[in-house]
């Protein structure tokens, strides 16, 4: 008997149905859930890890595993739905992309409560980058240097891969032109106005600019939407999967390059991400990818990220004052609207 | 009596100091930060007054005129821009009038709302951060 069968179950309410869940996934009448643990991460979705062991033919076998549940209530829920990031995960394993395998997807709502997929518990931490333990660690790996060059790869592999031989159209396909901007932009304006905030002028200013300002984008590729550190995981310096496939599109490699690049992910860092040195990552992104990085496109999609930060906050704030959720920390969210908007306004000349 | 936001500041801070400390749930202490978080900016929110705000807005229509005054739309809803709603809807029209005025009076005019923009901008910075920027 394993040391664990001793252990006092979790008293999670969610372990006893998802062990129920997997003993009919996996025939495995005899299935224990080892180091059974909710991690609280984000506003998002729920996410349970553990190591699922069981008797098969006289045989003990493992298999590390995620669940991550829809709450019904998480940020951004209205554009990012358990069953789109299934079926991405699902095709990123036709690519080079380091990413979790996916298992199974139940929209049962009567098993946990709502939609959940069952995915690979890949090795490896999270440091939050936000937090200093998060910053020390980045900063130590950064010193070391196998981990920056990762990081740079494993975008590379987002950019280079083959989204239409992996099944990814399904995601939309933009037309040429101005067409993925404006379509992202009109994206960003639903959760804004969805989340019923107070008006902002200098955010309509702002969006105004946006689409007046409209680069074309003259070559598509699968983009992360979200690509920094915090939203992978890392394994002895290298990143073993990116992870939050929650806001991927196909449109402008740019998109993901201007995030990396942003002062918003790197406060008090000359490192970008906390990471990685600017021109080495510049050097290194276009060696793997071909493409030149575009300066000119990247501050304009700083912009964009910008009213994406607002749309944000404005929703998170909003769950708070609808009652959909009832967590402080979303309704404080609501002062950083006037500081993403400074931001803007001085990219603006204002 | 107090000052409604001296109340609130004095509870924020009994939130803070005392109150959060002693909570050992992580869940519920954090909550305890965040409200007294929250309470300071309504506190500032409430010093901060819109004494200003009216002036503000009627130089603003004054440094408009020459620049949309011959334009019917734009210039009633300059006239009804009293708060962030009407500032938003002129400032969509402006945009949507960009051909109309031509690039150099959509320039002028967008920068004299901006103008106004700023100020305000200032003050929710001041709640939001405690400072001005």
């Amino acid at each position: 008997m394993n040391d664990s069968d001793s252990i006092d179950e979790p008293t999670d309410e969610l372990f006893a149905p998802i062990r129920t869940y997997l003993q009919g996934r996996l025939d495995a009448e005899d299935l224990h859930l080892d180091d059974f643990a909710r991690i609280a991460v984000g506003w998002s979705h729920e996410t349970f890890l553990f190591d699922a062991r069981w008797t098969d033919e006289g045989a003990t076998k493992t298999m590390p595993l995620c669940v991550r549940r829809d709450p019904g209530n998480a940020l951004v829920r209205e554009m990012s739905d358990l069953t789109e990031q299934f079926k991405v995960l699902r095709a990123l394993e036709k690519t080079d992309i380091p990413s979790p395998k996916a298992y199974w997807l139940e929209d049962d709502p009567s098993i946990l409560g709502g939609t959940f997929i069952v995915m690979e518990k890949v090795d490896g931490v999270c440091p939050n980058p936000w937090g200093r333990d998060g910053r020390t660690f980045y900063e130590d790996a950064a010193a070391r240097g196998v981990l920056p060059n990762s990081f740079t790869d494993a975008l590379a592999a987002i950019h280079n891969a083959d989204w239409r031989a992996a099944g990814l159209d399904f995601l939309g396909v933009p037309g040429p032109g101005q067409d993925f901007v404006l379509a992202e932009i009109a994206k960003w304006e639903t959760l804004i106005e969805a989340a019923e905030h107070p008006a902002e002028p200098v955010l309509t200013d702002l969006i105004g600019w946006l689409k007046a300002n409209a680069p074309s984008t003259d070559r598509l590729s699968l983009v992360h939407g979200a690509y920094r550190t915090g939203n992978m995981l890392v394994d002895h310096d290298r990143v073993s999967a990116v992870l939050d496939w929650e806001l991927q599109v196909i449109g402008d490699p740019m998109y993901d390059v201007s995030y990396v690049l942003s002062d918003l992910n790197r406060q008090g860092s000359d490192l970008l991400s906390y990471l990685v040195e600017r021109d080495a990552f510049i050097e290194r992104y276009e060696a793997a990818t071909g493409i030149t990085v575009n300066l000119d496109a990247c501050r304009y999609y700083d912009l964009l990220y910008a009213m994406r930060s607002c749309a944000f906050w404005m929703s998170a704030s909003g769950l708070f004052m609808s009652d959909q959720n009832t967590d402080l920390r979303l309704a404080r969210t609501a002062f950083s609207v006037p500081v993403v908007l400074d931001l803007a306004a001085r990219h603006l000349g204002y | 009596m107090f000052a409604p936001e001296e109340y609130l500041d004095r509870i924020a801070s009994k939130l803070r100091s005392e109150i959060g400390p002693a909570i050992t749930d992580d869940y519920a202490r954090t909550q305890a930060f965040m409200a007294s978080v929250i309470l300071e900016r309504v506190s500032r929110q409430i010093t901060a007054g819109f004494d200003s705000e009216q002036t503000e807005l009627d130089e603003m229509r004054l440094r408009l005129a020459p620049q949309i005054g011959d334009d019917p739309e734009l210039s009633a809803l300059s006239a009804v821009a009293t708060d962030d709603t009407g500032l938003s809807l002129l400032v969509e029209s402006m945009y949507q009038a960009r051909d109309r005025l031509g690039q150099d009076r959509f320039d002028q005019a967008l920068g004299e709302v901006r103008t106004t923009l700023r100020l305000r901008l200032d003050r929710s910075l001041m709640i939001a951060e405690g400072k001005a920027s």
